[in-house]
């Protein structure tokens, strides 16, 4: 009842809607802006939270992530260039649709996508924290080698017609993940003697220059590419008919959202890829992925929204901030004096139900946003093309400078750009290079970390339950993923 | 023998993998190291790459195939993308020394009119409107440090 009562209270404070409503927005502009992350869309606001009440400051944090998650989606939909890591899933079908002049369909689905995810979430973020806590501590190196290697997995269902280019790509991302400091000796490898490297290729870098570049490149090398295309310029939110078609590619996206925000480290990337992956598995309509299916949408909106708000759960119930942005969030905490863990919902409840009312309601306020300005993103991106190029190539270039303050990152893009652009006209998949890339630190510091704990001896990933449990699932998606795409006797539709 | 972009590209692939395995067998050993060491999962990512460069190579002789070749277009096409690369390229260049207000600009309207706009006042205008556009939001809102160049003491 004190509860209750205490949300309520919250739900009226004028201060905590403004600061629910400014995050927001906030976080949709930042998410929207190639190369400025969730994290660090909430480290500039930071600052400016000193000075306010801790409820307010912490639903102004947590609101700018959801805004940011949600925002990353925008560009990725209307430009296929993924604002945010999570929503390089997006591109896949969202950009296929915005090619077919269904843009204002792709943002509607994504928006609601969004908004089903970022709500169940939040619902699972008050009923089951305590118990999905465990999940957190159960993870162990090896299982998180694990997880890295199911995120994998998805390669084979992401290759398109040739699944020798889909490993290569996902082996080239590979490749790039290991530029930088070794992860457990501390040797530098790659780096060419260049400062610059050593710590790494980030690899918000790749996608950019894979996507954005790269279509950059394409369009201005086609011979008819100034032509007017036919579009719609409204935004579209999904009817009946077609809620009914998304319930499941979200309900998947939910679950397998609720799993990897939980899990400390793996994050809405690999929750959106995985959650695209089994929906297609799922669908009656599975061909339609790839091709501008609006489950291929669906999914990956859902999944990537439901982690802002399940993975707070080992930051409230542990204290264990599971992403930069959860890590910003724990600094908002901590700021004002509060440490999470088991004894802030003893010690400050207030803040904890102020915190889930400000996500209950940065999740509505995310739909009125993108309500009113999806609408002249659509008209921006149909401008001429010679102007549209022009600036977004101006936008890519200013946003990632902005990430490190370096001119060698531009570098990096443009050379992930001519990558890109070779793949391409090589027919060869680019997603699985971006997975690999993201994936690739994950797995082969888990990797080395187990070894070094069983002194070199591999039993250690069949020991560990959930490492079993997860390369077994990596297992049964790969061959049932290889089945599927090569083996399967073709159907009517496709001979045809 | 012709051979076509895959056997090109399965080749190229065999080629990188020898190099990259080159280059991690040059990886310093460090006595912080462990059992797998510094350069061994690069290794084992050179085989890999390199086996499926191969595997690229044999399906593509197998296949003999025409139908990819056709649709991607010829080398005025590349030319094309390879001038807005080469933009690109002079924007690095020209970043440090003209500063972010006055190269973005240019690459605005650069690339503008090399995508087709004619070439007329308005286009500095516009490349102009933008550079404030961008300098404001980067430099003003989000507090980016973005090369003033030789305008250092105007910004």
């Amino acid at each position: 009842m004190e509860a209750t009562l205490s949300a309520l209270a919250t739900l009226t404070n004028g201060w905590v809607m403004l600061a629910a409503l400014g995050g927001v927005i906030w976080g949709i502009f930042g998410g929207a802006l190639p190369g400025i992350s969730p994290s660090i869309a909430m480290a500039l606001l930071l600052p400016f939270t000193y000075g306010m009440d801790p409820t307010v400051a912490l639903v102004m944090l947590a609101s700018v992530y959801v805004g940011a998650e949600y925002g990353g989606s925008i560009p990725a939909i209307l430009i296929r260039t993924p604002g945010t890591n999570s929503a390089a899933a997006t591109t896949i079908d969202g950009f296929e649709m915005a090619r077919q002049g269904r843009a204002g369909e792709a943002l509607g689905i994504s928006l609601m996508s969004g908004l089903v995810g970022g709500l169940f979430g939040l619902v699972v973020l008050v009923l089951a924290t305590e118990p999905l806590a465990r999940v957190a501590l159960a993870f162990t190196p090896p299982a998180y080698c694990a997880l890295g290697i199911l995120g994998l997995s998805v390669i084979a269902s992401l290759s398109g017609r040739s699944l020798v280019k889909g490993l290569i790509a996902g082996i080239l991302g590979l490749m790039v993940a290991t530029v930088g400091t070794d992860p457990v000796s501390g040797v530098s490898r790659f780096t060419m003697g260049v400062p610059d490297l050593l710590s790494g290729i980030r690899p918000i870098l790749i996608m950019v220059g894979l996507f954005a570049v790269a279509e950059m490149l394409e369009q201005i090398s086609k011979p008819a590419w100034d032509r007017a295309e036919r579009r719609d310029t409204r935004l579209k939110l999904p009817n009946l008919p077609m809620w009914r078609r998304l319930w499941k590619p979200q309900a998947i996206g939910c679950a397998i959202g609720t799993f990897e925000g939980v899990t400390p480290g793996a994050g809405g990337t690999i929750a959106a890829f995985m959650a695209y992956n089994e929906a297609r598995r799922w669908s009656a309509k599975p061909d339609e992925f790839g091709r501008g299916s609006v489950e291929g949408v669906a999914a990956p909106e859902a999944a990537n929204n439901v982690v802002t708000a399940t993975a707070l759960v080992p930051l409230l119930s542990l204290g264990i901030p599971g992403s930069n942005s959860a890590a910003i969030l724990l600094g908002g905490f901590l700021i004002h004096g509060l440490i999470p863990g088991p004894m802030l919902f003893v010690k400050a409840p207030d803040v904890i139900y102020g915190l889930y009312v400000g996500l209950f309601a940065a999740n509505i306020l995310m739909v009125l946003v993108g309500l009113v300005i999806l609408t002249p993103c659509i008209w921006l991106v149909n401008r001429p093309k010679p102007w549209l190029i022009a600036f977004i190539l101006a936008l890519v270039m200013s946003g990632v400078y902005a990430i490190d303050n370096s001119v060698f990152d531009l570098g990096i893009v443009l050379a992930a750009g001519v990558v890109g652009y070779v793949m391409r006209r090589c027919g060869m998949p680019m997603l699985p290079m971006v997975l690999g890339g993201v994936l690739g630190f994950l797995v082969e510091s888990n990797y080395r970390r187990s070894l070094v704990i069983s002194r070199g001896d591999h039993s250690i990933f069949i020991e560990d339950p959930v490492s079993l449990g997860l390369l077994l699932a990596a297992l049964a998606l790969t061959a049932y993923s290889v089945w599927r795409e090569y083996l399967r006797p073709q159907s009517k539709e496709a001979i045809a | 023998m012709r051979l076509s972009r895959d056997d090109v590209l399965g080749l190229g692939m065999i080629v990188l993998a020898a190099a990259y395995w080159a280059a991690a067998d040059r990886i310093p050993v460090s006595l912080l190291s462990d059992t797998v060491g510094a350069d061994g999962v690069p290794k084992v990512l050179a085989v890999a790459l390199g086996v499926c460069g191969g595997l690229l190579v044999a399906t593509s002789r197998r296949k003999q195939q025409a139908t990819e070749e056709a649709s991607t277009g010829g080398a005025r096409t590349h030319l094309r993308a390879s001038g807005l690369l080469a933009g690109l390229a002079v924007y690095l260049l020209l970043l440090p020394v003209l500063g972010y207000p006055v190269a973005i600009a240019l690459l605005i309207a650069g690339v503008a009119i090399y995508g087709g706009t004619a070439v007329k006042p308005a286009v500095a205008g516009i490349a102009v409107a933008g550079s404030a556009v961008f300098w404001t939001f980067f430099v003003k809102v989000l507090g980016v440090g973005l090369p003033s160049g030789i305008w250092a003491v105007g910004f």
